[in-house]
């Protein structure tokens, strides 16, 4: 079985199958460069992410695994489209996978789904953010989101305002 | 898979925050949410405000409750907000009402308004904040020119677009001109309520008419639904219906039409099938045929529109992939009921055919023969209504002239006998939902309380409702429902006004039903 070196920020790294790993559009795109870079067709590629560190790339690839018999969803698809994926892409595995995880991490995950081209993580971790907005109101959100205000004086007020010409849709 | 990092407690918190989203990361995050939510996440900070703020899913209401449309539909209220609300906030959806200033009286001022209007709303026009976000727009009552000019402006993005045509009265007619919106899929255009009273005053059809002929010079090549009302007062309907048919003839894009046809204050029915009405007859046929629809709805609920009528009944003839056809005149030929069925066997899937009858021999119902029918083998929801006409000629539809495919059937007005009522309920093997009303209650017609016990004992059909067509003496304590582990068991009870509903519970037993809509399409739909 072919295997690739994935290589996390702060230098831990992960040997998986390369099937496995092109199920990222990052990684396969950089293992076929790789590839074609290399005179020696049986030299094992090495590929170092610089912007994810190991816990959170650990994460990326556990769940790569769960998910590596899924149709591979496109990735360019239309962003409206994007809810219907999640919906059903989302398992009994992935909550449990998300359900210990704090929003750091999370945040976190979302960048790294994002950046190696993982539709279906992105999905569900973008979806978990959402389910902590939906019906609830700002001052839970900010304390969920650890976020202040920044609005100054009258602002938030003139905001409110305005959206309540906004009805549902 | 193997791993040969150290890998650190998993569990270990993050300090990090939302904050460290991009903003098209945090715009796909809230896509996910619904409209309410998105206000409420506006508010939170003002980075968000500005990513909900430049996204799709926002709707707004502006301008007064129309007077000129009925008050009972809930899209035509709108509280009165301030205009320059669009251009503070990113909208996708936006209704606009009459523009009337509040606290005003209303119904005069709206028509002299265009001259007032300044004093009401200060000299900016509204402009919207991101027009490439705008993908629908309704005006449901008169607008200033100026402002419709600066609303619709590089609203590149318009997917859809509704008028009730009061919205014209204001507007010049240049300003109708060449709107090249290349994404619009729907166009709706609302003329009722204006054949009354006091409307006709204010919102005159010679400052209304040149302004909708305009509108529809226009091309858009994504369009695929287009409802038409015939508008208000029309003395020229003619030239009216050659736009609309010009308009369709340049549309063959399109998949879903509309035409409603109830305006009744000029008779046209005077010196009937002239050279000239042939001629207008042609022309329909021909626009028809370069259509391909798959829905087509026809209504034409006034009596002396004779020469409409004809016409649009000769435009549905030429169908040939029709899913829906929905046919609501009087004076409909059986041949034309024939050609639905003939040319659209392959496709139909609902049918809908209700028919005014006239008085006078001319206009008398026709025989609804259904041989051609049950040739539909797709067709599953059908509904033919008749009004009470005379009951001398029974037996317009039986059971073995319908198609099996039927799911979801509804006779109104027509006389069934005993025995077709009966083979109704039982020859039709995918019937799920039936409703017979005013199909006869005396003599040989109607529904016999042998049928009806019969029906509770199959225990088939999942709705049935009857409607003053029970033939006989209904048992005065109700027909049981066979339910025996009920105690006391259930019983089907004819209500007052001779109406008799029930459906199938959990149980598989039936039970009385509560008044509710007939029309709960698309529940057995596949």
């Amino acid at each position: 079985m072919a295997l690739v070196r994935v290589i996390s920020s702060d230098g831990a790294a992960f040997l998986v199958s390369q099937r496995l790993a092109k199920r990222s559009g990052k990684l396969k795109t950089e293992i076929e460069t790789f590839r074609k870079s290399s005179d020696n067709s049986e030299a094992q590629p090495e590929i170092r992410i610089v912007t994810i560190r190991a816990e959170i790339l650990r994460l990326v690839l556990q769940w790569l695994q769960q998910h590596q018999n899924d149709p591979v969803l496109p990735a360019n698809q239309n962003e409206q489209d994007g809810r219907g994926d999640a919906e059903m892409g989302q398992s009994q595995w992935d909550r449990d996978f998300l359900a210990p995880m704090d929003l750091g991490i999370v945040m976190e995950l979302i960048l790294a789904a994002n950046h190696l081209e993982v539709k279906g993580l992105l999905d569900i971790t973008c979806k978990l953010v959402e389910s902590k907005i939906t019906g609830r109101t700002v001052d839970e959100i900010r304390t969920a989101f650890k976020l202040k205000s920044d609005f100054k004086g009258n602002e938030e007020e003139q905001t409110r305002l305005e959206n309540r010409w906004c009805v549902e849709n | 898979m193997d791993m040969d990092g150290t890998i650190e407690s998993l569990d270990s918190a993050s300090s990090l925050t939302i904050d460290i989203l991009p903003n098209e990361l945090l715009h796909k995050t809230f896509l996910f949410l619904d409209g309410r939510s998105k206000n409420t996440a506006a508010s939170v900070s003002k980075r968000w405000h500005t990513v909900v703020d430049s996204m799709i899913g926002r709707k707004v209401y502006l301008g007064n409750q129309c007077q000129s449309v009925p008050q009972d539909q809930e899209r035509f209220f709108h509280p009165l907000s301030d205009f320059s609300t669009i251009s503070k906030l990113g909208v996708s959806e936006c209704v606009v009402g009459e523009i009337v200033a509040p606290n005003r009286t209303r119904t005069f001022l709206t028509y002299l308004f265009s001259e007032l209007k300044k004093a009401f709303y200060g000299d900016e026009t509204p402009e919207f904040k991101y027009p490439y976000l705008v993908q629908s727009l309704h005006f449901d009552g008169p607008i200033p020119c100026d402002y419709f000019n600066s609303m619709v402006k590089s609203v590149i993005n318009l997917q859809h677009i509704e008028f009730h045509m009061t919205a014209f009265c204001c507007l010049q007619t240049s300003s109708l001109e060449a709107l090249g919106w290349k994404r619009l899929k729907s166009l709706r255009m609302w003329g009722h309520r204006l054949t009354e009273g006091i409307f006709t005053t204010f919102y005159p059809a010679d400052r209304i008419l040149p302004n909708v002929l305009m509108f529809l010079s226009n091309y858009f090549p994504a369009l695929s639904e287009y409802y038409m009302e015939y508008p208000f007062d029309i003395r020229d309907e003619k030239t009216f219906t050659q736009q609309v048919l010009s308009f369709l003839k340049r549309h063959q894009t399109l998949l879903k039409f509309r035409i409603c046809v109830n305006i009744s204050l000029a008779d046209d029915s005077s010196e009937f099938e002239t050279a000239t009405d042939r001629e207008w007859i042609k022309e329909a046929k021909i626009t028809s045929k370069r259509l391909k629809l798959k829905t087509l709805e026809i209504l034409v609920s006034s009596m002396r529109k004779v020469r409409l009528a004809r016409l649009w009944l000769a435009f549905v003839e030429q169908q040939q992939t029709l899913e829906t056809a929905y046919i609501l005149s009087f004076r409909i030929p059986l041949a034309m009921i024939s050609a639905v069925c003939e040319n659209n066997w392959q496709t139909l899937k609902k049918f809908f055919i209700s028919r005014i009858i006239m008085n006078n021999n001319s206009g008398r119902a026709v025989q609804l023969d259904c041989n051609e029918l049950s040739r539909c083998d797709k067709l599953k929801y059908f509904t033919c209504e008749g009004m009470l006409s005379n009951f001398l000629e029974p037996g317009l539809i039986n059971a073995c002239s319908l198609p099996k495919s039927i799911v979801h059937l509804e006779i109104g007005g027509l006389p069934l006998l005993h025995a077709d009522a009966h083979d109704l309920f039982f020859e039709l093997p995918e019937l799920k939902q039936i409703c017979l009303t005013d199909v006869g209650n005396l003599g040989r017609f109607g529904i016999t309380i042998d049928t009806i016990k019969q029906v509770i004992v199959a225990r088939r059909i999942m709705v049935v409702t009857i409607y003053r067509s029970v033939c006989g003496e209904f048992p005065t304590g109700g027909i049981p429902n066979g339910d025996h582990s009920v105690e006391p068991q259930p019983c089907i009870i004819l209500k007052a006004y001779e109406i008799l509903e029930f459906k199938l519970n959990e149980d598989g037993f039936y039970e009385n039903m509560r008044r509710q809509s007939l029309y709960e399409d698309d529940e057995f739909d596949e």
